[in-house]
């Protein structure tokens, strides 16, 4: 009774609570299904999407395989297997595995964090729906001939437009580049939901070790992806309008792409792989039954080997001429990033061998034995290919095809079918059966070994990557048989699995089968539509095996916000470390604006693939207009006022400034806009290393007179003064001061002006873009500037359009704050960007 | 539930993250001077004694002062605003010294490659 009454809440709690929950919560029925944005709801489309395109790259694989089972088989043709390996390769890292796991983030860290749902739900939905759209496009592109030839990696020359003359390349280009956007907006919500939105109590040092591994590889995704987003920029304009980027007689050097493409790349196989292991990290103590053995050492290991990863780029350049010290530099992180993965490895084995009764052996647990194993083997053969006399011998061979395999399969689908048939009952109403489940497994551990193992060998003795058939003299026949066989075998496995699924997969939004392994986090709480009947307070890392009657008390609403004081969607917003609550988040619920926003912007990319110019720009318009009828009802306004939600804490409904949520996804989002500029000027740099001597070339137009970069800067602080005045100025609720909305539109055109001032400037002096790389870098630096002035200039009409409709004052202020917040951070790189186009040639000269 | 009332004991989320990754954020740094500066040197056809010297330089500024955040790491976290009162400070600590001593592995690393290999020298 003692311990009850220190409860947040008094029972019994009313009926009524719970059914408007149900009611509040409720998924649409029907076709307006596709407006859901719950995160169960939007969590398993988004799982199932990423599973679809797995099945259809694997079925790209086993036609690979048929084509190598034997010399000088003419079953594919070689353009078609061209196309074939770049869609596999581009479908498995950018339609399965980086959605996938960011779909488990949407489905499974609001229920580990016992969270009504993501901070921002639309935007979910928004990432899924546009994914399904982009991604659907572009993989069909094999089926027509259109598909890009290139690689996974898309190398220049080869993809420039004198080397591959058709769309095809420029289906990568676009298609990948918007996919990332998608990828991106989920990162942000992943970021915001894992630091805010944890229930009470839950302080980083108690967060499950799957929002701690979700935090760093979102973190990890908006420090990489830019990269990667800037290097397909470059690409498609020099594609389309003969930017010489990657011209090396203009100037510009194909090995800017690779050093672009690996700083994405290679962190990319640890945004991978991070998620997976903080899934095995979740599921090893529960089949164990003992808490996880090191956390704090798996906390280190997340956020090690995310640093690392960001210093092996060159591993993958290391044939290309690259001075041997540097080379040094790159092999010693290479082999350096082992550490913290073999910690990872040591702590689950431990966490096995600590537990006071034997491991559980069940599908779940046999998937990560699986996984244990495979992992390390291609753990291995990386520190092997991490040595650079290896890496010279089994470049570009069935070597490093077999070493990223083991790696990627091994890390990251071995985790992720555990996690299916872990997680299943959270999420459906019947569990998969473990009869089907383990036949499923050995088919897939054999298969997957037999497929793969004989690779290295393949690769020792020669075969190289990526080509279409072989002579029948060179000893690979055997090998490449067995290779093919194995294939199959796990392709059957697969198949297995899907039969498994049609048979006992039943989804319910409204809660699971219990909690059937007995584990020790928040996810196996019982739930509703709703997620938890009330937010627990959490007072261990596996409260609900510290806290026994957990589960009895969040069902009777006794924990936090048991009901919905604001009548809306809703969640507690706590603070970053400690988990103390904060404010209540309102929610939208289902709604249009954020399908008919992805699909037009889809239909944008798509179309201006195929240079259906005005269609694209009529999508684009539609999209940027649904956009901004969903923005238009997310700024509530203070409400109600506090509200209780337990234990004497009244929190307030709304909340602006650096507490506020949306502030936190507007910085997240500048990170992501200055990751792409620092990724610029890196390119600017490289590029005049590689060729000072034509930097700007003899000949060039000399820079402009400098009273034109000081007149572009002093535009922009006068600018920024403008908006930080508009927002002192905001009247007073309910009144009116027509000097806000002023100030904020002299902010607007001094940034536009400040912007065509700059590129004016470079136009007046003769210098071209398409002459060299110089000149393209130069105008690059102004298409940036004019990307991120363009949204300042949206927001800030967007926030004067809310003046104007009397939802803009100095307390509902959230429209004004992006803009400012937006604002502030585009004056810094326009200043930044001077600098380095005016100021560096004069002083190299 | 106590502790859901003292906000003002919560560190801030900036000073947190920087103390939590200050032994990879040194890194980070290190191997940029490093592989920026090698690579400049030797491009723009310097000697490549001013490389291995700036190269020294860089690794010795990076390893001793994250040495000495490891050798006094409640000192660190206080100053970095973890004070002794702060909720789970011992966690926070062990994570932060156990990346800087990672990290200053990772330092040591690339700086044993200046003594085994000559700059500016290609591979092949």
């Amino acid at each position: 009774m003692e311990q009850e009454a220190k409860l947040p809440n008094e029972a019994p709690r009313p009926e009524s609570e719970t059914e408007e929950l149900e009611r509040i919560w409720a998924t649409p029925t029907g076709f307006r299904i596709v407006t859901a944005v719950n995160n169960t709801v939007v969590g398993i489309a988004y799982v199932g999407g990423a599973f679809v395109f797995f099945l259809a790259a694997g079925v790209l694989a086993l036609l690979m395989r048929t084509q190598l089972a034997v010399p000088e088989n003419d079953f594919l043709s070689q353009d078609l297997y061209n196309q074939i390996f770049t869609v596999h390769g581009t479908t498995m890292m950018f339609l399965f595995a980086v959605p996938a796991v960011e779909a488990l983030g949407v489905l499974l860290l609001p229920q580990m964090l016992a969270a009504r749902d993501l901070p921002f739900p639309r935007l979910s939905a928004f990432a899924i729906w546009a994914y399904f759209v982009g991604g659907t496009v572009f993989f069909l592109t094999v089926f027509f001939d259109l598909a890009p030839k290139g690689g996974w990696f898309m190398y220049p020359p080869l993809t420039l437009l004198e080397f591959s003359p058709e769309n095809n390349a420029d289906f990568w280009l676009l298609g990948i580049g918007f996919i990332e956007i998608s990828a991106i907006a989920g990162a942000i919500e992943i970021i915001v939901g894992a630091l805010r939105t944890r229930p009470p109590g839950m302080s980083l040092a108690r967060m499950p070790i799957f929002a701690w591994s979700m935090l760093v590889f979102a973190g990890m995704i908006i420090v990489a992806f830019p990269a990667v987003i800037l290097a397909t920029m470059l690409l498609e304009i020099e594609r389309a309008f003969g930017w010489p980027f990657f011209t090396a007689d203009k100037g510009g050097d194909p090995l800017l792409w690779q050093h672009l493409f690996w700083f994405f790349g290679h962190p990319e196989v640890y945004i991978i792989f991070l998620p997976a292991a903080g899934l095995v990290s979740m599921i090893v103590p529960t089949m164990a039954r003992h808490p996880l053995v090191g956390y704090r050492l798996i906390v280190v290991a997340l956020i090690g080997t995310a640093f690392f990863s960001f210093g092996l780029w060159v591993h993958h350049m290391f044939a290309t001429g690259i001075p041997s010290l540097s080379l040094g530099f790159f092999s010693a992180a290479s082999m350096a990033v082992a550490i913290p993965s073999g910690i990872q490895v040591f702590s689950w084995i431990a966490t096995i061998a600590a537990g006071k009764e034997r491991f559980r052996i069940n599908t779940p647990s046999l998937f990560v034995l699986g996984f244990l194993f495979i992992f390390t083997v291609g753990g291995l053969t990386g520190v092997m290919v991490a040595l650079v006399p290896v890496d010279w011998q089994v470049h570009d061979t069935y070597f490093v095809v077999a070493h990223f395999h083991y790696v990627l399969v091994g890390g990251m689908v071995f985790p992720l079918f555990a996690t299916f048939y872990y997680w299943a009952p959270m999420a459906s109403s019947t569990m998969l059966s473990e009869r089907l489940g383990r036949w499923v497994f050995w088919l897939m551990f054999l298969g997957f070994n037999v497929s793969f193992f004989p690779m290295h060998l393949t690769g020792l003795i020669g075969m190289p990557r990526r080509v279409w058939t072989y002579p029948d003299d060179l000893g690979w026949n055997g090998l490449n048989m067995i290779s093919t066989v194995g294939a199959y075998m796990l392709a059957v496995g697969v198949l297995v699995f899907v039969i498994d699924l049609a048979l006992h997969f039943r989804p319910s939004a409204a809660g699971g089968k219990g909690n059937p392994w007995d584990a020790g986090t928040l996810e196996w709480l019982p739930g509703g539509v709703y997620s938890t009947r009330s937010i627990p307070y959490v007072t261990s890392r596996e409260p609900l095996w510290d806290q026994p009657n957990l589960t009895r008390e969040v069902e009777e609403g006794r924990h936090f916000l048991p009901g919905a004081p604001t009548g809306g969607r809703e969640t507690i917003v706590t603070s970053p470390i400690d988990a103390r609550p904060q404010y209540i988040i309102r929610m939208p619920g289902p709604g249009w604006p954020q399908v008919v926003a992805a699909v037009f912007m889809a239909g944008f990319f798509l179309l201006l693939t195929v240079k259906l110019v005005v269609p694209a720009l009529i999508c684009g318009v539609i999209s940027v207009a649904s956009c901004i009828v969903w923005a238009w009802g997310l700024d509530h306004g203070p409400g109600t006022g506090p509200v209780d939600i337990g234990a004497g804490v009244k929190v307030p409904t709304y909340m602006t400034g650096p507490t506020s949520h949306s502030w936190w996804a507007m910085f997240v989002l500048i990170i992501v806009a200055s990751s792409l500029y620092i990724a610029y000027v890196f390119s600017y740099f490289y590029l005049w290393v590689v060729s000072p001597d034509v930097w700007a070339p003899e000949g060039s137009p000399a820079l402009p007179d400098p009273v034109l970069p000081l007149a572009s800067a002093l535009l922009v602080v006068g600018g920024a003064a403008s908006m930080f005045a508009g927002g002192r100025l905001l009247p007073a609720p309910g009144t009116r001061r027509v000097l806000a909305p002023v100030f904020i539109a002299i902010g607007a055109v001094c940034l536009a002006s400040a912007v065509a001032l700059e590129a004016w400037g470079h136009w007046s002096t003769g210098l071209r873009p398409t002459a060299n790389a110089y000149g393209a870098m130069v105008y690059m630096a102004s298409f940036l500037n004019l990307q991120v002035g363009l949204a300042c200039v949206v927001l800030a009409g967007f926030a004067i359009a809310r003046y104007v409709a009397g939802k803009l004052d100095n307390v509902r202020r959230l429209s004004f704050d992006n803009a400012a917040l937006l604002y502030y951070y585009a004056v810094a790189q326009i200043l930044l960007g001077l600098v380095v186009i005016h100021g560096f040639p004069r002083i190299a000269y | 539930m106590a502790e859901l009332h003292h906000a003002e004991r919560e560190p801030s989320v900036v000073a947190m993250l920087a103390y939590l990754m200050l032994g990879p954020l040194v890194w980070g740094l290190h191997l940029l001077v490093v592989y920026g500066a090698h690579t400049l040197v030797c491009a723009l056809g310097g000697a490549p004694s001013v490389s291995t010297t700036i190269l020294l330089a860089a690794t010795a500024v990076a390893f001793v002062p994250l040495a000495l955040s490891v050798l006094l790491q409640r000192r660190t976290g206080r100053l970095f605003g973890i004070g002794d009162e702060a909720d789970d400070h011992r966690v926070y600590d062990a994570i932060s010294r156990t990346l800087c001593l990672l990290s200053l592995f990772g330092i040591a690393w690339s700086g044993i490659a200046m003594v085994a290999l000559s700059s500016c020298a290609q591979g092949r």
